[in-house]
């Protein structure tokens, strides 16, 4: 322990000022964090949400490089450094430099705005196990491939681009990566490739094999994850987080006169109505992806399992235990198969959420009503568009993004169900702050307007319901249903 | 009794450079052995595969009886290596350089640091980038003899030195013997001449020799035959006698194997020799001597 102290102190000592920057940078984050009542932060927060992991990152480097790997002419190496007190030096102060900071910024922040640090806590850790595979320990290994900080740097954009298609960013959008199961993998996944080549290199100093096994690594992941079809990802999901109580199941029903179907623009689209039945009742659950196959007479098949797309197929919400699920085919090959019966094949994943206890705030109240999520409302009068309700609500959990939040007018029914995804409905995940520990979600009614009509009930103090909706499960059912004519389900 | 240091079959390549070819060598205890030979002849590589710094390619380096890729840090803390171009934290000064090291050797003498510091009179409270050359290489040597190592190892330390101060660091690391063997990697002969007890040279490297510095300036005699009149260059010469060359009633060659039988063997050779001269050498001029015998091979590091 001893040599691990003299090896840290001395690291300190000489990137003093680096440090004195990043921790200003932190409290700085951590003061505009816990002061924002909105789900967009301002430009500097978002500034700094980029600049601190870079700042980190090249943190990492510099300690790392005080005894850099690479090369011959390193003091160090002719000292009797024992490796393993070397890496715990550097781990040391990495802990100490990068996760003290960032877990105290995020309990500070919470601490701030309220929340319970002891009911946190798992998410505060779960969040720095996130930050140590997406970031401090691929740093480590990058810096410990490369002599100088020039070097690293030039490095640093190849593990964001290798991690951003990990994360598979073609499917969730580039910055939504720190939300899903595949994020967890690609990070756990990096995670375990960057301690292996630290160990290597400190153990060994093989630079040119454990570049090799880095380049192997990073070319692996971007030819690969593209690859990995839905029906993987969502049995991931499952793994994940399995909903082990559901057992659902699929029927088709008639032909819908209402859908969409038939020619149009260059698709000819067909709309199949299912039944789902064993859904729970309590609970709620959305449809979320799907891939199937459709087989024809003659051994004629498509497939939608992306990557593979030989069409185009959505799905649409569940709505008293019903779904449509549409495809979109060229006419061509719509014309090989329609006057043949087809068998349609294939497995649907969906989210199921827990609803929690309805929360009541009124109208233009700025207090917070405290519970799993906080929120608050306030009454704007002078924006542009006329006057708004904001209503805001934060989290450290997931709560906030998927909460449903309305009016308690029964003539009205404000119970919306919000995408998970960025800018729906004018919520606001966290990815625009992504070191920030909590979980924001803002809704803006316009109350001035016809045929909404509820302004008077608005400025009378009229409740909004806040119901808690937290993410539980992923599940999946699969279908197979013969004999289909596609005729009917597209005309 | 355990050899410092022994190579056995030593090569090292690179991709585009033989550095080292089959150097078998071992280095007494005790002993200062100077390897010597021109730029690029491999001394370097020799001493950082010996280190660790590199792995050999084939054969085998050994440091105490412990195979060099093995080296760690019980071995490290008996060996003092000082290089010209080592990288040093350059922030730190020169004290909290010293400090530093300190941490790290359960041997290192207060009282050697503080005599060795005020024999180089290092002046601890600069910054070792604000150091002129001969001082970064004083505090090198002074955080490598602390501890009182059993194996100095110093890859071309006093090039581009003052004499003075040259001779100040040789003092000090010759006081450290026989206790430490010395190791040292030379491009400057005379520099290593007048203290070095054992002398190996490389060359593309090849090692050409490896021996005892008083049996290698014993063995060897600049020698001139005078002769009564001009004659051709006797066709089967001793291959100990290196490049013979005859101008007018004169013959010049180098014994390499000179000794007591010497005198009578040329004689014989040239029975009508009116003088024999045979003159000691300078270690340059032995080298110089061999350089010029051997034929021409490729590059080394």
């Amino acid at each position: 322990m001893h040599e691990i102290l003299v090896i840290l102190r001395k690291d300190v000592r000489r990137l003093w000022w680096q440090i004195a920057a990043m921790l200003a940078m932190c409290a700085t984050v951590g003061c505009l964090d816990a002061r924002r009542a909105a789900a967009q932060p301002r430009i500097m927060e978002s500034l700094l949400n980029v600049i601190l992991p870079l700042v980190w990152a090249c943190l990492i480097a510099q300690a790392i490089h005080q005894e850099a790997l690479v090369g011959d002419r390193e003091f160090w190496m002719t000292r009797p450094y024992r490796w393993p007190r070397l890496l715990g030096a550097k781990a040391l102060f990495v802990a100490l430099c990068v996760h003290g900071p960032s877990f105290v910024t995020d309990a500070a922040i919470l601490a701030a705005r309220g929340y319970s640090l002891i009911e946190a806590l798992p998410q505060l850790l779960v969040k720095q196990l996130l930050l140590a595979g997406g970031l401090t320990l691929p740093a480590m290994a990058l810096a410990a491939l490369v002599s100088n900080l020039t070097q690293f740097v030039i490095g640093v954009p190849v593990l964001f681009v290798t991690f951003a298609v990990a994360a598979g960013f073609r499917q969730t959008g580039l910055f939504a990566y720190m939300y899903g199961t595949v994020a967890h993998l690609a990070t756990a996944f990096l995670g375990v490739a960057a301690v292996s080549i630290v160990l290597l290199q400190y153990r060994r100093r093989r630079t040119r094999l454990a570049r090799i096994l880095a380049v192997s690594t990073l070319l692996a992941v971007v030819l690969l994850a593209p690859l990995v079809a839905y029906r993987h990802m969502f049995a991931l999901y499952a793994i994940e987080l399995p909903a082990a109580d559901i057992h659902a199941t699929m029927t088709l029903g008639p032909p819908d006169p209402r859908a969409v179907h038939g020619p149009f623009g260059r698709r000819v689209f067909t709309t199949l109505p299912f039944k789902f039945s064993g859904l729970p009742e309590s609970d709620l659950a959305e449809m979320a992806s799907v891939s199937m196959e459709i087989a024809a007479a003659g051994g004629v098949r498509y497939r939608y399992d992306p990557p593979r797309m030989d069409f185009d197929t959505g799905l649409t919400g569940i709505r008293d235990g019903s779904t449509s699920l549409f495809m979109g085919m060229k006419p061509a090959a719509y014309d090989r198969i329609k006057d043949s019966k087809v068998t349609i094949s294939g497995t649907v994943g969906f989210v199921v959420y827990e609803l929690g206890r309805e929360m009541r705030l009124t109208v233009g109240a700025t207090r917070y009503v405290t519970g799993p999520m906080h929120c608050s409302s306030s009454f704007e009068e002078e924006s542009y568009y006329g006057p708004w309700v904001n209503v805001f609500c934060d989290s450290p959990g997931r709560y906030g993004l998927s909460s449903q939040i309305g009016l308690d007018k029964e003539s009205l029914q404000w119970l919306h169900p919000v995408s998970r995804r960025m800018g729906a409905a004018g919520s606001q995940a966290p990815q625009l702050a992504w070191l920030s520990p909590l979980h924001r979600r803002q809704e803006s009614f316009r109350v001035s307007v016809p045929p909404d009509g509820w302004l008077s009930e608005a400025q009378a103090g009229a409740p909004i319901v806040i119901i808690p909706q937290r993410m539980i499960g992923y599940s999946t059912v699969s279908f197979k249903v013969s004999d289909i004519d596609l005729r009917e389900y597209s005309k | 009794m355990t050899i410092p240091l022994r190579a056995i079959e030593l090569t090292k390549t690179f991709p585009r450079v033989d550095a080292l070819h089959s150097l078998s060598l071992e280095v007494p205890e005790g002993a200062v052995f100077a390897l010597v030979g021109p730029n690029g002849a491999g001394k370097t590589t020799a001493i950082k595969t010996f280190l660790n710094l590199y792995r050999p390619t084939a054969g085998n380096a050994e440091v105490s009886g412990v195979d060099s890729r093995s080296l760690a840090a019980p071995q490290l803390a008996q060996i003092g290596y000082v290089s010209e171009n080592q990288k040093l934290p350059d922030w730190m000064t020169a004290g909290d350089f010293l400090s530093y090291c300190r941490e790290f050797y359960p041997s290192w003498s207060a009282g050697d640091l503080d005599a060795l510091v005020r024999l180089y009179e290092l002046p601890l409270d600069r910054k070792l980038k604000d150091l002129s050359r001969g001082m970064r290489v004083k505090a090198q040597l002074a955080s490598s003899l602390a501890y009182r190592p059993k194996l100095i190892v110093l890859d071309e330390p006093f090039s581009g030195l003052d004499v003075l101060v040259r001779e100040q660091l040789i003092e000090s690391i010759l006081d450290r013997t026989p206790e430490a063997t010395v190791f040292l990697a030379s491009h400057d002969l005379a520099e290593i001449e007048s203290f070095a007890s054992h002398i190996a040279y490389l060359n593309d490297g090849r090692l050409a020799f490896a021996e005892e510095t008083a049996a290698l300036t014993a063995r060897f005699r600049e020698v001139q035959v005078t002769l009564d009149s001009p004659a051709d260059l006797p066709a089967d010469l001793p291959s100990a006698w290196l490049n013979p060359e005859v101008a007018g009633v004169v013959i010049g060659f180098t014994d390499s194997g000179y000794g007591d039988a010497s005198q009578a063997q040329i004689r014989s050779r040239f029975p009508g020799a009116r003088e024999i001269a045979a003159r000691v050498m300078t270690l340059r001029s032995i080298v110089l001597a061999l350089e010029k015998s051997a034929k021409p091979g490729k590059g080394a590091r």
